[in-house]
């Protein structure tokens, strides 16, 4: 394979020109005329991003291992090639083949986060498929989409044939055979997508109706043939350490966001955090065996040649083998000379001793994620974290030689008021204290205290106990940001601190598009054709040309964001279950707003209904 | 144990460029298996040193790295096993085991040779001829950019911007055809010239201007040694 999609030329003028080439390690050839299903993987955001999901690499990989199919990957090309494709009719390619999108049977996009929702029609634009599923013919390939996203599809209902609800590892092999079987009896495009309706998890929204009331909420949303499911379960993967796992990641030629071995040690989260979607969407926790992971590290580092692996999960001191695995990673690793990067570890004597042994203490950080300032706050959004296990935390931190500190927290949270913003200033400052008291004097050898203290502004999700919360406006972010920066001036240690937010119009849109329902899919179609592309990158986001498209489109943002939902309200993802049902999560809306805890999965099991599929933690607990 | 490396690059790997590159190569002698030596420290990195920066889009029929390894079977179990490896248009073309005090590939550059190749087509008649007219002359002055005053943010347009050297004794040999220019030139860190300002040199003697794009630059080797000296120049891998 030496012919390219793109000519020397463009390749030669374009930034980072590997980004297009294809044929790295591990990446897949096959013959066209060997396989029955041509399967275009994308993720809609330029390469060094997308590659470095592994979930991309997870679906790369066992769609390969299918003798029949023949998956290949696309990504969105940077700003500087777009121009150039449009300019001199250059189809979207796939890396593997450098042949157009259009020539695959399936283009299945990963949708992680709102911000790439106009990249999808970048890449659905350049490949030549209509924007719309309604205007697509039988040569087009039947798009379908997958993530974290899907679990509220509707503001992108439009653009997609299906959606694939859940994990990607158990239902593909099931829709290929339907695929294949259609193709056999001559089926149609409508033929297959009627067929794909009845795999479970599978969503294909042209099946559904939807009418709202006079207010813009929705009075019915319902299935408009028959043999079509009301409620579409999640598809969820039974026994992690027996499911397909990455054994030869494609490794990319240029420097990639994760360039390096990416290890899955289970999926969920025990913790109950009320603002968090990805701790309900995938309970229940369920890990993966030690034996497994040990076996599948070292396969890993030996055939992808990265210098650096890392554990991946919700929470990873959750997991029960951590010790095990770590002292198994150091002593592996260390003859190697493999770094190991330990990321969402709780501060504890076990964490603050395995990451002195991997990390240099004098130029690493460790970060803390309290996420609110008061214990109040902590109670409402069921942190589960106390201001002594803060300040413990940190001060072993500073005992084992570290100096810096970062700190994460949320604005805009239900409930909050003044104080409780100012309370992150005072909690960032009684972390400077106890380094002042923990380290005397002479022992300051790695420099006085550095805390970095960073806000994101709270956008309620579909999903959580705040999906009925009204969100900050834009005016009331910024209020807040400001008066956590004069809170952060009037403290003692206050040179020490280094305060940071984040971009107010981005969480708004975020806000707007994370609750949003069908009517959004004019307004995300106008937005692109404006212009608007790469939203999540804030060089090339465009708030004007969005605010403009709600207009013109009728659309009232306030109604999106800022209105607090009451509790009958039926939700445009109200069709699809996680398994943590509605009422569990009003239940713990309510609980929120009394600032009650709510125990995590490990302490006590709390009825989310995610226990009906029977795997997990949820088992058990009861065995 | 220090070894030498000789590799080539074509086709489409030509687009990764030299760091890029570097991690590539890295990645490879660990999947390999290459007992390679590490730095000490938290995040040790292979004791490792390219001879010369591959410019994005060149390609290179002979271009080195040196490596320190702890143990190894032979130079030739060392070039099968990365061979294994390696993606498409890359190959290892040599190992050789350096002597001790062998100075390494980097600072031991002298020249470079490189055949530049129209992409399209072959070189106008007029511009071979000028070829040696250019060759023939006492000075060869070609303009570049100055990018350390760029860098610093002290580049002023038509005073410091641009800086004009005489290369005409950094040429060793050069000779062209309608079909490729082919030239032999001083590669060291002091007198480094890029061949395409050469051929922008014979360009202008007619008037024309180069498009640096039209031309695949194909870096034939890489040497040691003194031009002109008893012993001449020397392949990098022949030491």
């Amino acid at each position: 394979m030496n012919r390219l999609a793109l000519s020397d030329r463009i390749l030669m003028q374009v930034d980072k020109p590997a980004r297009y080439i294809g044929n790295e390690i591990n990446s897949v050839i096959k013959n066209k005329d060997e396989v029955d299903i041509r399967f275009a993987v994308c993720f809609p955001d330029v390469y060094e991003i997308g590659m470095s999901h592994l979930g991309l690499q997870i679906l790369y990989g066992m769609f390969n291992e299918y003798e029949d199919v023949w998956c290949e990957r696309v990504f969105s090309p940077w700003t500087d090639l777009d121009p150039i494709m449009r300019r001199d009719n250059i189809p979207l390619f796939m890396l593997e083949s450098q042949e157009p999108v259009r020539e695959a049977d399936f283009l299945g996009i990963t949708i992680q986060y709102e911000m790439c929702y106009t990249n999808i029609l970048q890449v659905l634009d350049l490949s030549g498929i209509p924007l719309r599923a309604c205007d697509r013919g039988e040569d087009d390939p039947i798009v379908i989409g997958g993530g974290p996203c899907t679990y509220n599809p509707e503001p992108i209902a439009d653009f997609f044939d299906m959606f694939y609800i859940g994990e990607g590892e158990t239902k593909y092999r099931e829709l290929f055979d339907v695929y294949k079987e259609n193709k056999k009896v001559h089926g149609t495009r409508e033929d297959f997508l009627i067929k794909a309706a009845g795999v479970h998890g599978i969503y294909v929204p042209k099946f559904y109706d939807v009418t709202y009331k006079k207010d813009g909420t929705i009075e019915s949303f319902a299935p408009n043939r028959p043999g079509v499911p009301a409620k579409i379960d999640k598809e969820i993967v039974r026994d992690l350490s027996g499911a397909y796992y990455i054994d030869k990641p494609v490794v990319p030629f240029t420097k990639v966001t994760q360039d390096r071995v990416v290890l899955e040690i289970q999926r969920g989260c025990i913790r109950g955090c009320r603002f968090c979607q990805a701790g309900q969407l995938y309970r229940p926790v369920r890990e993966r065996d030690l034996d497994f992971l040990k076996e599948r590290a070292l396969t890993l580092l030996n055939n992808t040649g990265h210098e650096e692996i890392s554990l991946s999960s919700l929470s990873s001191s959750d997991y029960s083998n951590l010790e095990a695995l770590v002292d198994f990673l150091i002593d592996e690793c260390k003859s190697r000379s493999v770094n190991i990067s330990l990321p969402s570890l709780r501060i504890d004597n076990f964490s603050v001793d395995a990451m002195s042994k991997v990390q240099d203490v004098k130029k690493s950080s460790i970060t803390f994620a309290p996420e609110a300032g008061s214990q109040r706050m902590r109670d409402v959004i069921n942190k589960g974290i106390t201001e002594k296990h803060i300040l413990r935390g940190a001060r072993m931190a500073f005992e084992a030689g570290w100096t810096r500190i970062k700190l994460y927290f949320m604005l805009g949270l239900p409930g909050e008021e003044t104080e409780d913003i100012e309370e992150i200033a005072v909690l960032s400052d009684k972390i400077a204290r106890e380094f002042f008291d923990a380290v005397p004097k002479d022992k300051r050898v790695n420099g006085p205290v550095q805390i970095v203290t960073s806000t994101s502004f709270f956008v309620p999700k579909p999903f959580t106990a705040f999906q009925w919360a009204p969100q900050d406006t834009k005016e009331s972010f910024k209020e807040k940001a400001y008066i956590l920066r004069q809170a952060v001036i009037r403290q003692l240690n206050q040179k020490r601190i280094q305060y940071n937010w984040h971009e107010t119009d981005v969480s708004v849109l975020e806000g707007i598009l994370a609750r949003g329902d069908r009517k959004l899919c004019d307004a995300i179609e106008l937005a692109y054709k404006k212009g608007c592309m790469y939203d999540a990158w804030s060089d090339t986001y465009r708030d004007d040309l969005w605010m403009e498209s709600f207009d013109e489109c009728g659309i009232d943002i306030s109604f999106y964001t800022t209105r607090e939902r009451s509790l009958d309200e039926i939700f445009p993802w109200d069709f699809l279950s996680c398994g943590v049902n509605k009422e569990f999560l009003k239940a713990e809306w309510l609980r929120s707003k009394e600032g009650m805890v709510t125990p995590n999965c490990a302490d006590k099991c709390s009825g989310c209904g995610a226990g009906s599929y029977g795997v997990g933690i949820c088992i058990k607990k009861s065995s | 144990m220090k070894l030498r490396i000789k590799f080539s690059k074509h086709g489409p790997v030509k687009y990764i460029g030299h760091l890029d590159f570097m991690r590539y190569f890295q990645k490879c002698i660990r999947r390999a298996k290459v007992d390679i030596a590490y730095s000490k420290g938290f995040s040790p990195h292979q004791i490792m040193s390219f001879a010369l920066a591959l410019g994005v889009g060149v390609e290179t029929d002979g271009d080195y790295l040196d490596i320190e390894v702890n143990s190894m079977d032979s130079t030739q179990a060392v070039m099968d096993s990365l061979n294994e490896t390696m993606a498409d248009g890359v190959r290892v073309e040599n190992v050789v085991a350096l002597k001790d005090y062998t100075p390494n590939a980097m600072s031991s550059v002298s020249a470079a040779g490189y055949r530049l190749i129209p992409k399209e087509g072959v070189y106008a008649s007029d511009v071979v001829k000028a070829c040696d007219m250019v060759l023939g002359k006492d000075e060869i002055i070609v303009a570049k950019e100055n990018k350390k005053a760029k860098k610093k943010g002290k580049a002023v347009e038509g005073v410091n911007d641009i800086i004009y050297t005489d290369i005409k004794d950094h040429i060793y040999e050069c000779s062209m055809t309608e079909n490729e220019l082919y030239c032999l030139v001083d590669a060291s860190s002091a007198g480094n010239v890029r061949p395409l300002l050469l051929l922008d040199a014979i360009y202008s003697e007619v008037g024309e201007t180069l498009d640096p794009l039209d031309i695949q630059v194909i870096r034939t080797d890489t040497y040691t040694g003194v031009y002109g000296d008893d012993r001449g120049l020397v392949p990098l891998d022949m030491v």
